[in-house]
């Protein structure tokens, strides 16, 4: 499903990725954890196409096709999905027009017949549901004035309602108390599917409590220096990224999953 | 230049023939005023950002009459009617095409305290009399002297005392046929001690036809009286000057919206002097730029007895090569202490070639006011866009969402639930077509 060979990245003219090697299947779920300014949210918004995140050399095949040449509009339409660490307020646009445009346009680059008026509304009342959020937050802004469990639900909320061929959630577990935290998981876990892959980026082994993950990747300074089972995260959690530094030399050549 | 300086001086020399003699001392006083007018240039400084002369050249200032009118077909503006009417929007409506009263489309006869100048008993002319060209000093207002210098025909609402109006007033000026002469509009609002009423004003033109439109609104707001006052100015084809006077008693609130999208040319002077004490001024708007347009809004808030308020807020969307003017002064009489006036511009730059000169001024002669005033100019926020586009949605679209969502401050508090359906309707589909060309 994704194929990243060698990426390297700058952010602001520095580089912040250094020949960066993944691969995720369909169906699987990777968890990526690493220390502060390895390149984490470098990783997930080189993915989903932000401007001045600049991909320099390697490649990133998605679907069969070649992700960075593509807009991030189009990055979505074929079906990336990226859960903000920090969702910005967007005062005047309300959610449910924002979602309504937004499903619009993924269905009809999919081919997908539109909903109907009613359709949708039932369908974003069910997903609100999921993740506890009351439906009047529909009419309000797009995460405006909303806590930060709010953000997050919502940033899930509309992840189901879209339903991704790959879902890329960058640190969705902070800040989050325990019971958004589940929340959060359960919206996951709702989703997971043979054809559907995850990559979450996350800093705690807490998520992969209620999430458990096929792979757990170790990104420090721009490269996987190391990769594992879930058992890996544990492991951390443990012993924190120190006992690491040692095993960096022999991993120089990034490792393949 | 074209032909002003000519129509200028056949007013002067008074040479036509006027219907309703008893406004010639309203035309006669214009006329010994244009005498000493000329028309405005770049070195007047509330004119200083437009090149008036070129972009009036080929319009017609002189004024369509009754006559003209009548030729054309009544069919077919039932049909333009019909189609740019605010559909389910209740209220008692007036209809004028190229600033001539149409009858037929009007409710004249169930909309009451409504005259025609022109319809006016001896008691009503003597009250227009009494009130026209007075709620302002239009010691260099060369526009409006202009209108009044071949003031015809006009309207009147006059609100009596105490009374609360059931409806809206819907007044719709429409400009259909290819160059018209210049509609000269004039409205005459007095509302009365403790009186209510709600005013909406709809121009527009419906088959986009260019033409040219020279208005003047006075309201008098009298002692506890309560005016709100909707002007939706959606005719993008229409050169437009528009001035707009307001003058307001005792304990009096006076509120006003305004959407306005430009055209070749769109002016519009606002000036509210609150002479009683405790009056309060609520203004909000929002004007649209897009192609070669121009808009240029000057607002002029006279605080002149004390413990007055006035809040004013502008928003600007300005796209494409076209440029948008925002003046927007606070004048503090000595005597007006105990004044709060806040007042706010803000706008959104959508291309790299659009121009916004924004202004706002406060002038004050009292030492114990509050007051506020700022502007800013700005351009979509990356964050915004790339969420947006994130999701899938093309970055055209995503603009455009996040345009409206600046100005969706101003639209969404339109009161009336039709009146403001409308205008988002109408504001979608122009955004819609809006080219995004350089903009970044």
């Amino acid at each position: 499903m994704l194929k990243i060979t060698n990426l390297t990245a700058k952010v602001y003219g520095k580089e912040i990725l250094k020949g960066l090697n993944i691969e995720v299947k369909p169906g699987e779920v990777h968890a990526i954890m690493g220390p502060n300014g390895s390149g984490k949210s470098t990783l997930s918004n080189v993915l989903a196409g932000r401007d001045k995140y600049a991909a320099t050399d390697g490649r990133i095949i998605f679907a069969g096709k070649d992700l960075l040449s593509l807009e991030p509009e189009d990055r979505a339409r074929e079906g990336i999905f990226l859960a903000f660490q920090y969702p910005v307020e967007i005062p005047g646009v309300s959610n449910l027009e924002f979602l309504k445009t937004s499903l619009e346009c993924l269905h009809t680059y999919q081919n997908k017949p539109l909903l109907s008026a009613v359709e949708f509304m039932k369908l974003a009342r069910e997903k609100c549901a999921l993740v506890d959020l009351n439906t009047d937050f529909l009419k309000r802004g797009v995460n405006e004035g909303f806590s930060g469990g709010e953000k997050k639900r919502n940033e899930i909320m509309q992840m189901l309602m879209l339903e991704p061929k790959l879902c890329l959630l960058d640190e969705t577990d902070s800040g989050l108390d325990i019971d958004a935290l589940k929340v959060v998981a359960d919206g996951i876990n709702a989703l997971r599917s043979p054809e559907r892959s995850f990559i979450l980026i996350t800093h705690y082994q807490r998520l992969l409590d209620y999430v458990q993950p096929d792979f757990v990747h170790v990104l420090a300074d721009g490269q996987i220096v190391k990769s594992g089972g879930s058992e890996l995260a544990l492991e951390l959690e443990e012993k924190g990224y120190g006992w690491l530094d040692s095993g960096t030399e022999q991993s120089a050549s990034p490792l393949k999953v | 230049m074209n032909n002003l300086t000519s129509i200028t001086t056949d007013f002067t020399h008074g040479h036509q023939a006027h219907k309703n003699p008893w406004l010639k001392s309203v035309r006669d006083a214009a006329r010994s005023r244009l005498k000493g007018l000329k028309l405005p240039t770049q070195k007047t400084e509330d004119w200083k950002y437009l090149k008036l002369e070129k972009l009036l050249v080929n319009e017609q200032l002189e004024a369509q009459s009754v006559r003209e009118l009548h030729a054309k077909s009544a069919d077919d503006i039932d049909k333009l009617l019909a189609q740019s009417l605010i559909s389910g929007l209740d209220g008692y409506r007036l209809v004028f095409v190229n600033g001539v009263f149409v009858s037929k489309l009007s409710h004249i006869n169930s909309t009451p305290y409504s005259v025609l100048f022109s319809e006016a008993n001896p008691a009503q002319q003597a009250l227009i009399v009494a009130h026209l060209d007075t709620s302002h000093n239009y010691y260099n207002d060369y526009f409006s002297s202009l209108n009044s210098a071949q003031l015809e025909d006009g309207l009147l609402i006059h609100i009596p005392q105490d009374c609360i109006v059931d409806k809206p007033f819907y007044i719709v000026n429409l400009t259909i046929g290819e160059r018209p002469k210049a509609n000269m509009m004039r409205l005459l609002i007095i509302a009365e001690r403790g009186s209510k009423a709600t005013l909406i004003e709809h121009e527009d033109a419906p088959l986009k036809h260019a033409g040219m439109v020279n208005t003047v609104i006075e309201c008098f707001v009298n002692d506890k009286a309560h005016l709100i006052h909707n002007r939706i100015q959606l005719d993008e084809s229409v050169t437009s000057l528009c001035s707009h006077r307001v003058k307001q008693g005792r304990s009096s609130i006076y509120q006003q919206h305004q959407i306005s999208l430009a055209s070749k040319l769109k002016r519009n002077d606002i000036t509210v002097s609150l002479q009683g004490e405790y009056g309060r001024t609520d203004i909000r708007g929002t004007f649209c730029a897009r192609h070669q347009q121009t808009i240029d809004t000057h607002t002029c808030t006279e605080h002149i007895a004390p413990n007055c308020s006035s809040n004013e807020v502008f928003r600007g969307l300005v796209d494409n090569q076209a440029n948008a003017v925002f003046n927007g002064r606070i004048h503090i009489h000595p005597n007006a202490q105990k004044t709060l006036a806040e007042l706010s511009n803000k706008n959104l730059l959508l291309s790299d070639l659009a121009t916004i000169n924004t202004k706002p001024e406060l002038e004050i002669y009292a030492d114990d006011v509050k007051c506020s005033h700022g502007a800013t100019v700005g351009q979509i926020d990356s964050e915004s866009l790339f969420y947006l586009q994130s999701r899938g949605i093309p970055r055209g679209e995503a603009k455009r969402l996040l345009s409206l969502a600046f100005i969706a401050e101003v639209v969404d508090q339109l009161g009336e639930n039709s009146v403001r359906d409308f205008v988002t309707q109408r504001l979608s589909s122009l955004f819609t077509s809006l080219q995004y060309e350089g903009a970044n």
